[in-house]
């Protein structure tokens, strides 16, 4: 079962995104700030991180580099969703660390694409 | 290194050339001189000689009457017969040649040579007296004694040899002089030839080595200004003509420097603009996403519910379609503001002011947010003075501005109390409303960005309270439109108090920036809907005038338009000259502000199309910028020239002279750019005339097409035949020559030049009046055919003559 950590503060959409993944039976376990992800990150080690980059506390391009910082998780697969969709952001969020960036609003059948693409690598 | 002394370049040749020709002048004075003398010292050294040859002959002369009178001696004493009659006559004529040859002897004037000329004088009249005796008495036998001739002879030879040695040492003496005198003044003259020489050569090498330096200096300074050094300024080390090109360069390069810096500064608040609105854009995308994903999201998720036929959550769906809802709310809320905002900087925010009691409205929105209140637990409270007066303003936006404020207030507050205190300032005129709160407040970092667009305290305030983050952003920018401000004090943890002052009368109506094009349509409708409902505080009964502004710096135009407010005109405004002219064709204003550098259609476009339409070219212009272009404006057919930035006091007084509802009348003057004309100018405004000018006979025709003139003065420089044409032409006396000269200026609409100058001559009532600097001759006036009293001296020193026609019309 593959494990799926969902970083976004946004409660709305990480409801959404939660229950859509879990139908489609991947574990998602959610956090809503920088510090809880690296947090859960550390306990559970996930298989893949969904990122938000807009976070409180701890942003999400911070906690990317915190990740990629760290020899545990420095190759853990991070995917950056973002309401963000100039074409910089895409390279401020890959110069983080993020493996692949998807904009919001989300297009589903692309993100399990691309999930599914970093897992079978 | 010589240092000149501080002349002008042409002070400096001048003197040159005189020193030069001084010197010349001298050298042939001294040659004149010498050469003078030296003919003199000539003339004495020929007489010398030639008296010497005399001597010789009358030495000879007095020797062979000494041998006849001897021989003659002889033979009477050998018994010779007597003389003949001839004989004795021939005697006594040799005798008078001799003593005319004696005589002609001429002595140089010195005392030795005179004096012995004098003694041998007297010693040959002795001579001659003895021997004119013995011809006389020969024949009588009566003849003096020889001897005593003998002795006679021998004194008159004696005497004579001694003036020959003195006249001989004279001579000498003469000789020795003139050398002397010939030496002394050829070398006079030869030094002052070399002295000549060598001052003109050093003349010459200094003024060319001056002035090349300083040309060489003016040179560097202009490569380097033109190489972009704007800042740099040429050395000014001469006081002269070179020093006065020097400072001019300076200026000119103080000028463009000025212009470039102008420009930059356009540049940066167009590329900080720029900035802003990629910033917006981008703030915008992600704001809408946000939501957007929620929507789409939820909804996939309901439709493959539908689509798999799943056992349906009934509460489940409702909930996810509440979410989309919100969203979709959200989002509303949000193009809502996006367009508030974007109305508001593009200018189309309209302010429509009346009457209304700002306390019932706070108390209206109290009772309206009341229940919301209520759910956070807070408590209301409204306080005031007595005296708060009804607003003039915008009660829609106050209605808004408010429920913003409040709603805020509610938010992030709970548990607490919320306080609205209303206060009068009657020194100031404002309404003052503190609306505070005892939320959670603001960290000061926060607090100076509170009025951003898209800024909350952070991104989890969207989260937990809601909002777009535009609505303190509007707040404040529907103040400003209100004519008010805005203020905001907060502690974190404590509460937030905002501050806003409305003035109880709103001043005009304010557009605040550019509008479109294409709008043009609807702004001239929405400009006449607005003016059949006046807005301004300046009411158009009290109003001296309407005054348009024409502007694309919309600073500069607030300013002016605040300006005229104060002055009590009604001012109108244009961002660009397209508009502008819709504007001053509509609206018909008493006067037109223009400036001149303006993007797309500029300024001198405009002034000529205001001046060629005939529903506008009566409206004065008055040019504004930042380079004196006065006379070209002048010149162009605007009525006066302010230079920018905008003196308010020379404003005001500008605009009180052209003001058709306060001047005197149009005076149409005709006379070409001289000092008189600025001065008569100066005159004429200063009295309140409106002034127009021309300089030749096309400009006439049009200003007259223009606007009727109610007075017309020409002259003071122009020259006499066209004078004198163009008096022929506003008096209706034509000719054929005058005609097809004209018929090149008249309006091509016009049916005939004939009829369009009959016309003209026929529009024109006014008293025309010769304007001369100098009293004019008797034939001269004549010819004007014009009364005296029609024909007036005026000049800096005479004014009378002016004063007393300005006070007669």
């Amino acid at each position: 079962m593959t494990r799926i950590l969902l970083v976004e503060d946004n409660e709305m959409n990480r409801d959404m995104l939660t229950r859509r993944l879990e139908r489609k039976g991947f574990t998602i376990e959610a956090a809503g700030d920088g510090e809880e992800a690296l947090k859960k990150i550390a306990a559970s080690q996930p298989d893949l991180v969904l990122m938000d980059m807009n976070l409180p506390i701890l942003n999400g391009w911070a906690t990317c580099r915190e990740l990629r910082a760290n020899p545990a998780t420095e190759s853990l697969p991070i995917i950056a969703l973002t309401a963000h969709a100039m074409a910089e952001d895409e390279q401020k969020a890959r110069a983080a660390g993020c493996n692949d960036y998807t904009t919001k609003p989300i297009d589903f059948p692309l993100l399990l694409a691309k999930i599914d693409n970093l897992l079978t690598a | 290194m010589i240092s000149l002394p501080r002349l002008t370049l042409r002070l400096r040749l001048s003197i040159s050339i005189i020193a030069i020709v001084a010197l010349f002048t001298l050298t042939n004075l001294t040659y004149q001189l010498s050469s003078e003398n030296r003919n003199l010292r000539l003339d004495n050294l020929q007489n010398a000689v030639a008296s010497q040859l005399a001597t010789v002959t009358i030495r000879q002369l007095l020797e062979n009457q000494e041998k006849e009178i001897l021989v003659l001696d002889a033979l009477k004493d050998g018994g010779k017969e007597q003389l003949s009659k001839e004989e004795i006559q021939n005697g006594r004529s040799d005798l008078s040649s001799l003593q005319a040859e004696i005589r002609r002897l001429k002595p140089y004037v010195y005392a030795e040579t005179v004096d012995s000329y004098n003694t041998l004088l007297a010693g040959y009249d002795a001579l001659h007296d003895g021997w004119y005796r013995f011809y006389v008495g020969y024949n009588n036998n009566q003849t003096p004694s020889t001897i005593k001739i003998e002795r006679a002879f021998a004194n008159t030879m004696q005497l004579l040899s001694d003036f020959e040695s003195l006249e001989i040492l004279a001579a000498e003496q003469q000789t020795l002089d003139l050398q002397k005198t010939v030496r002394f003044t050829d070398r006079i003259t030869l030094t002052i030839y070399l002295f000549t020489i060598a001052l003109t050569v050093s003349l010459g090498y200094l003024l060319i080595r001056y002035t090349n330096r300083s040309l060489n200096e003016l040179n560097l300074g202009t490569v380097r200004i033109g190489g972009g050094d704007l800042k740099y300024h040429i050395p000014v080390n001469n006081d002269d003509e070179i020093g006065d090109l020097t400072i001019a360069f300076n200026e000119m390069s103080d000028k463009l420097s000025n212009a470039m810096a102008q420009v930059q500064q356009s540049k940066e608040k167009a590329d900080q603009a720029n900035r802003s609105k990629t910033n917006f854009l981008a703030n915008m995308s992600h704001e809408l996403r946000t939501p957007l994903n929620a929507i789409i999201g939820y909804s996939e998720m309901i439709i493959e519910d539908y689509r798999e036929e799943k056992a349906l959550d009934a509460e489940q769906a409702v909930e996810d379609l509440a979410r989309i809802l919100s969203s979709g709310r959200h989002l509303l809320q949000l193009i809502n503001d996006v367009l508030d905002l974007a109305k508001i900087e593009s200018g189309n925010m309209t302010v429509f002011n009346e009457t209304f009691d700002s306390v019932d409205i706070i108390e209206e929105l109290m009772s309206t947010m009341a229940p919301i209140a209520k759910k956070g637990d807070n408590l209301l409270v409204l306080e005031k003075s007595q005296d708060i007066p009804h607003l003039y303003n915008d009660a829609v936006k106050f209605r808004q501005l408010f429920l913003n404020l409040l709603s805020n207030a509610c938010k992030f507050t709970h548990n607490g109390k919320i306080t609205i205190l209303v206060t009068y300032n009657a020194k100031t005129r404002h309404a003052v409303y503190h609306v505070s709160d005892t939320g959670i407040g603001m960290t000061p970092s926060q607090l100076t960005r509170v009025f951003e667009a898209f800024v909350q305290a952070d991104s989890s305030t969207s989260k937990k309270y809601g909002g777009t983050g535009l609505g303190l952003s509007i707040c404040k920018q529907f103040v400003e439109l209100m004519d008010g401000s805005m203020d905001v004090t907060s502690a974190e943890g404590e509460g937030t108090t905002f501050t806003i002052l409305l003035p109880t009368r709103a001043p005009i109506q304010k557009r605040t920036d550019a509008i479109p094009a294409e709008n043009q349509q609807e702004l001239s409708l929405d400009l006449k809907a607005s003016s059949s409902s006046e807005t301004t505080s300046v009411s158009e009964e009290d109003a001296l005038g309407r005054v348009l502004v024409i502007d694309d710096d919309p600073e500069s135009r607030q300013l002016l338009l605040r300006h005229l407010e104060k002055e009590n005109y009604i001012g109108l405004e244009a961002s660009d000259a397209k508009q502008g002219i819709a504007i001053a064709n509509e609206q018909q204003p008493d006067l037109i502000l223009l400036d001149l550098m303006m993007p797309n259609i500029d300024g001198w476009t405009a002034l000529s199309v205001l001046k060629e339409s005939p529903s506008t070219r009566h409206i004065p212009v008055i040019l504004q910028s930042m380079l004196d272009e006065k006379n070209l404006g002048l010149d162009l057919g605007a009525a006066e020239f302010l230079p920018k930035p905008v003196d308010r006091q020379r404003m005001a007084t500008i605009l009180r002279h052209l003001n058709p509802q306060d001047r005197r009348g149009a005076a149409l003057l005709i006379a070409p750019e001289t000092e008189s004309r600025k001065l008569l100018l100066e005159e004429l405004t200063d009295e309140a005339w409106q002034c127009m000018v021309a300089t030749s006979m096309a400009q006439v025709i049009e200003r007259i097409q223009q606007k009727s003139p109610d007075i017309i003065f020409i002259g003071l420089g122009m020259p006499y035949d066209s004078v004198l044409e163009i008096l022929a032409m506003l008096n209706g006396k034509l000719n054929d020559g005058l005609n097809a000269k004209l018929s090149d200026n008249i309006d091509a609409s016009t049916d005939s030049t004939e009829d369009a100058l009959a016309s003209l001559a026929t529009a024109i009532t006014a008293p025309i009046y010769v304007v001369s600097e100098t009293p004019l001759g008797s034939s001269q006036s004549r010819r004007l055919d014009l009364p005296a009293d029609q024909i007036i001296l005026f000049n800096k020193d005479d004014k009378s003559n002016l004063e007393k026609i300005l006070n007669l019309s």
